[in-house]
């Protein structure tokens, strides 16, 4: 029909190879020039560092290297699992206090502002607690992970949940909707790309949260490793684990982002990949 | 409410009879009797027959966003008392007895094409074959079958109207109010899709309440137009609209035509001085 | 809010509305009471009479750990509330709470400038946007927990330690969002501004840096609490004074004062409270044109 051909549907955004290229470039370009000067010493230069203070990334590397055994297994078999762990309980947690808080008004101004606030309590005072509470292995650190995830999962997920568009809600009333079907109709998968983001937030957050966590009460996991190589100045190892640490949560964030295109195709923020 | 998509239709479907009626409706918002007072719709007395085309019209402030939305039981009147199908507001939206198509589409993003039209029917609990067999039906009806398994961010203004329209449409309701549904399209498109919704109308039979600022459009689609005047919203006027059906598109070249939208034209000047 | 229609009710209808911040006084009064009652129970429960008072004051040696350790894990707080106003005790908590928060403050400013700095030359080019950019977003990869000690070690001073974690938290998430307000700008504003022939620092100042600002205070409110939890960190590694060093100190000194710890952890999260509360404030003055912010 020529109205159709008229209004000709928007094309899907495809990447060109030579786009992919200008995306990477830049900032490989830039990290070898980084590591470059920090391999000569510009930064020692410029903040009269020694050695023993900021190890060179030859170093790092070989320690990386030479530790890796030791390394992975933290990553994959402690801390990493911990963050996760951590982040799905306290994602669900918060998902079903913003689900009670919209259903009932009162909590939504009473408890609401309480629940977001929680991300205010250090974390290295709630990390001891846990460990009272939960003993000193795995659980204490995915309750501290928990914790730590819950706020900004509350507030995201709440905003989902309630934030809506007047006229989304007011087409379910016109269509004599029960509140069951206001929810999972539209309530929910409307709430579904503020709980990525929160996740998303949350990988971060889990990975602090879990570091510190075994900063001083653990037996196995890059944050007591952390710990322990900084008690005796072996500062190359120290920053291989932060290295790893750092490479755990960008797997983290990337595993997120994953299911979030799976989940969530349909989304702006997922389809459009190219430019603004 | 596990009401079967023919016994909604089959309540409606009155062949003769009064589809819409309103008494001496008023709509005043915020605190009564104070400054603050806004007093949208005074003393509105109107009928509307079954399966009749009327539009309403007037300047800004006129209330006849206000009108519809009372229609559909989106907000309670201060006074008055409105009919739909002999039932009030509330009890025929439970019913299901109107659908409603606003100016933005209103489609749900994370639904294709299809799922949004087949949304009041699995509010209806209509089992999922006849969902299915019913979206198709409408999609082709609105000339949209290609694209029912797109999202609507992938359609133009015009294509997703049309599917909101088709939305509207799905659980055959007897009653249709539009607030402005073409109004954020170009011109073309605009015309085009007067005229499908005037071939689903003679189609489907239903009732439809129509808010228009185009004074064309309300004269090609309508039976009657009901111009309205502000401050506060009263009926200025009621105008039948005696063009021929089926109109198309040489009906807006015809001389009655243009008579009739300067007609409109002169009763909507009157009303937006004073 | 349930499905219900947006129908303005009338008086008799409409539900009991209590003003703010009344719900809030009311649930956090109904968390504390519920509280009290299970610490109460708890503590009754685990701690046997004979050693009860030993338990509280710490003072008694044939109190066995684990009833020691009672207080620390549930704590009543009738005895946190006490530990936070009574004279021996508050003034040390807070004077130590406020040394942590002014270092924090500074490096929020600090990191403020820098990150809004940074987010003005990066949207000067798509360039040098898609090379720093990554950076940013990998540097917070890195958990402040092991910069702590690190920036710790190589500065040696601990207010320039907490003052430089509390910048780097700052700065990134400030970078982000100021760089998405700079480009956020409708383009028939931007339009409008061409056709003046307006210069691109008039631009800047008097179109691009207002749509920016909603974001940047959206930031400014996530760095605000962030600042001060990072501040707090870096007082593991040795810091002599600060609301961190009270925490650490009195969870070695044992559980005779677990009151005292837990009233520290109350202090140090009205920090962050308290910090992010000025924040929301300027942002409600600053911001007074947005219209979530009209009456």
């Amino acid at each position: 029909m020529s109205v159709n051909t008229i209004a000709a549907p928007l094309a899907r955004p495809v990447r060109a190879p030579s786009a992919r290229l200008a995306a990477w470039g830049p900032p490989l370009a830039l990290l070898v020039i980084l590591l470059g000067l920090w391999q000569v010493g510009a930064f020692h230069a410029l903040f009269r560092l020694r050695e023993f203070q900021l190890p060179y990334p030859l170093q790092i590397a070989q320690a990386i290297v030479d530790r890796w055994d030791v390394l992975w297994r933290d990553a994959i078999l402690y801390t990493g699992p911990e963050a996760a762990a951590g982040l799905i309980l306290g994602g669900l947690l918060g998902f079903g206090c913003a689900v009670l808080f919209a259903s009932v008004p009162f909590l939504q101004r009473g408890a609401l502002p309480i629940a977001a606030s929680l991300n205010s309590i250090p974390i290295i005072a709630v990390s001891p607690i846990a460990v009272l509470w939960l003993g000193f292995g795995q659980q204490s650190k995915i309750a501290v992970v928990a914790l730590m995830v819950f706020a900004p999962m509350v507030i995201n997920a709440f905003k989902g949940l309630y934030s809506i568009e007047p006229q989304s809600l007011e087409l379910m009333t016109s269509l004599a909707a029960s509140p069951r079907d206001v929810f999972w109709k539209l309530r929910l998968p409307h709430a579904l790309p503020y709980v990525f983001t929160a996740l998303k937030v949350g990988t971060t957050l889990a990975m602090i949260g879990a570091l510190v966590a075994e900063f001083f009460n653990a037996q196995h996991g890059l944050g007591i490793t952390l710990s322990n190589n900084i008690q005796v100045a072996k500062m190359p190892i120290a920053w291989a684990a932060i290295v790893v640490a750092a490479m755990v949560g960008l797997a983290l964030f990337g595993a997120v982002s994953f299911i979030e295109r799976t989940v969530i195709p349909w989304h702006v923020s997922v389809r459009i990949r190219d430019g603004e | 409410m596990a009401m079967g998509l023919e016994a909604a239709s089959e309540i409606g479907r009155r062949p003769s009879g009064v589809a819409v009626a309103l008494e001496n409706v008023s709509m005043t918002f915020g605190a009564a009797d104070t400054d603050q007072a806004v007093r949208a719709l005074q003393n509105i007395t109107l009928e509307v027959r079954s399966g009749a085309f009327v539009s309403l019209i007037g300047p800004s402030g006129c209330g006849k966003s206000t009108l519809l939305r009372l229609l559909g039981d989106l907000l309670a009147p201060s006074a008055g008392i409105i009919r739909i199908n002999g039932r009030s507001p509330r009890e025929a939206r439970l019913a299901r007895e109107y659908g409603i198509v606003f100016q933005q589409p209103v489609l749900y993003d994370w639904r294709t094409v299809a799922q949004n039209v087949q949304l009041p029917l699995e509010v209806m609990r209509v089992a999922a074959d006849e969902r299915r067999q019913r979206a198709a039906a409408l999609l082709e009806l609105v000339g949209l079958t290609e694209f029912a398994e797109r999202y609507p961010w992938e359609l133009s203004g015009g294509m997703q109207q049309r599917v909101s329209i088709a939305r509207a449409l799905s659980f055959r309701p007897s009653v249709l109010l539009m607030d402005e549904p073409f109004g954020a399209l170009d011109e073309m498109t605009r015309e085009r899709l007067n005229r499908e919704l005037l071939n689903l109308w003679s189609e489907t039979n239903t009732t439809i309440v129509f808010v228009t600022h185009s004074v064309a459009e309300a004269v090609f689609l309508s039976d009657r137009i009901v111009v309205m005047s502000p401050r506060p919203g009263r009926i200025d006027t009621v105008i039948d609209v005696d063009l021929m059906r089926p109109r198309e598109a040489g009906t807006r070249e015809a001389a009655h035509f243009f008579e009739l939208v300067a007609e409109v034209r002169h009763h909507l000047r009157e009303v937006d001085t004073e | 809010m349930t499905a219900g229609r947006a129908t303005p009710r009338s008086g008799a209808e409409r539900r009991l509305r209590l003003p703010e911040p009344l719900p809030v006084l009311i649930v956090a009064c109904v968390i504390l009471v519920v509280w009290q009652l299970v610490a109460s129970l708890y503590f009754n429960a685990s701690v046997a009479p004979q050693f009860r008072d030993g338990a509280i004051s710490g003072a008694d040696p044939k109190v066995p750990p684990e009833m020691r350790v009672v207080m620390m894990k549930l704590p009543l707080p009738s005895l946190v509330l006490s530990a936070l106003v009574t004279p021996d005790n508050a003034p040390q908590l807070w004077l130590a709470g406020l040394i942590t928060l002014r270092s924090a403050v500074i490096g929020f400013v600090v990191g403020g400038l820098i990150g809004f700095g940074l987010a003005v030359v990066m949207a000067q080019t798509r360039l040098i946007e898609r090379s720093l950019l990554p950076y940013a977003i990998a540097s917070q990869m890195v958990p402040v927990i092991a910069l702590g000690p690190i920036v710790y070690s190589i500065f040696k001073d601990e207010n320039v330690a907490r003052i430089l974690i509390a910048a780097y938290v700052t700065f990134f998430p400030v970078t982000v969002n100021t760089l998405k307000g700079l480009r956020s700008v409708d383009p028939s504003a931007l339009a409008l501004m061409t056709s003046l022939a307006a210069s691109r620092l008039q631009v800047y100042l008097m179109l691009r840096v207002p749509a920016a600002l909603p974001y940047v205070f959206q930031a400014l409110k996530i760095a605000a609490t962030a600042s001060v939890i990072g501040a707090i960190v870096v007082e593991l590694m040795g810091a002599q004074q600060g609301i961190g060093v009270t925490i650490l100190r009195t969870q070695y000194y044992g559980p005779a004062n677990a009151s005292k710890l837990w009233g520290a952890i109350v202090v140090a999260s009205l920090l962050g409270l308290v910090f992010f509360r000025v924040v929301a404030i300027t942002e409600r003055f600053a911001l007074r044109w947005q219209p979530e912010f009209r009456a």
